[in-house]
């Protein structure tokens, strides 16, 4: 190759090395923007519900244990952008084992101690609460259910249908 | 090139490279047709290269498994002509060709990113101009370019990276062809 022909090579590969990188620039900087304006409209919500409340909501949940015992632990601070799962830690001490995140959420293995396996007959399920339904088992993961200011939840570990997985109880 | 050699080049290699989308389908904005456009400009010159970037945009932009391409068609047929003019500049500019998987391959690779990135501006401000005409702003432009970035750089290192590999091997096997047909 002459020196010409080497020249012009260099030129081409060295705007390519340009595009290439100013693309890659440009990319990084649209996502970073998209980024950036979801996590300011989740603040704004955050301190909207936060002037409404004051950064003093509570929830009510009840963990059902399957063995007799249940336990309500009513009025349990929560703040804004809280789920189910932050407030089962909360409200348990953190006494929780999970595993994390095969379909985008938390699944809760064990509560205080009682522990559903795999192979095992029993698990720990959702409940969710309203005046008209009354408890209707959560159709999402726990990180998906966000509290809110009087919210009421519920626990429950016991047996389950093996083929619609369907809890054989309610709260 | 004399007249029924080049309508054969046109078609075999317009052939080749609505054979090759319809094979890529599955990976978006991965196509054969730009290397194979630049590389028919490159070996047989502009006026095959244009043949062959006309021919196989138009059927590709009515046959694509995707739908029809509709009004954008010209655009697409356009840009495409910027890789078979880049193809003749090339053959022009890099006549020393006995070593073509060394630097030369580089150069060509790099020729086709540029190409790419030209092909994706271009079309992607067409589409602008066609979705928000009469009203149309920079700011529309600069959205639609922006929208279009991650499939533009997909385009560019594909192009990058297949003009790299299929154009040596290209320029070997058609120039050995072509000096045994004499």
């Amino acid at each position: 190759m002459t020196t010409r022909e080497v020249l012009y090579g260099v030129i081409v590969v060295l705007l390519a090395a340009l595009v290439a990188s100013s693309s890659l620039a440009a990319y990084y900087y649209a996502q970073y923007n998209q980024e950036s304006n979801v996590a300011a409209r989740d603040l704004a919500t955050a301190r909207n519900l936060m002037s409404r409340y004051g950064g003093a909501m509570t929830s009510n949940l009840l963990i059902d244990f399957g063995n007799g015992t249940r336990h309500w632990y009513n009025g349990t601070r929560v703040e804004p952008g809280w789920n189910l799962y932050t407030e089962t830690l909360a409200a348990t001490d953190g006494n929780v084992n999970a595993t994390c995140c095969a379909y985008g959420s938390h699944f809760v293995t064990g509560i205080g101690g009682v522990q559903g396996t795999p192979e095992g007959t029993k698990s720990w399920s959702v409940w969710t609460f309203n005046r008209t339904s009354s408890w209707q088992e959560a159709n999402v993961g726990v990180d998906e259910i966000g509290v809110s200011n009087n919210s009421v939840y519920a626990w429950t570990f016991c047996a389950y249908d093996p083929v619609s997985y369907a809890p054989l109880c309610s709260p | 090139m004399r007249g029924a050699s080049e309508v054969a080049v046109v078609a075999t290699f317009s052939a080749l490279a609505v054979g090759s989308d319809f094979a890529l389908t599955p990976y978006v904005n991965v196509k054969l047709m730009d290397t194979i456009v630049f590389l028919v400009a490159f070996l047989f010159g502009f006026r095959a290269g244009a043949g062959v970037a006309v021919v196989s945009e138009t059927a590709w932009s009515i046959v694509s498994p995707w739908g029809a391409a509709g009004a954008i068609t010209p655009f697409l047929v356009g840009g495409e002509l910027i890789f078979a003019i880049a193809g003749w500049w090339a053959s022009k500019t890099w006549r020393d060709r006995s070593k073509p998987w060394g630097t030369l391959a580089v150069f060509i690779g790099a020729s086709m990113l540029v190409c790419a990135f030209l092909w994706d501006f271009e079309t992607n401000a067409a589409t602008a101009l066609l979705a928000y005409w009469p009203t149309l702003t920079l700011k529309d432009i600069l959205a639609t370019e922006g929208y279009g970035l991650p499939f533009a750089l997909v385009h560019e290192v594909a192009d990058f990276l297949l003009g790299m590999a299929a154009a040596p091997a290209a320029i070997l096997t058609i120039s050995r062809a072509r000096y045994v047909n004499k």
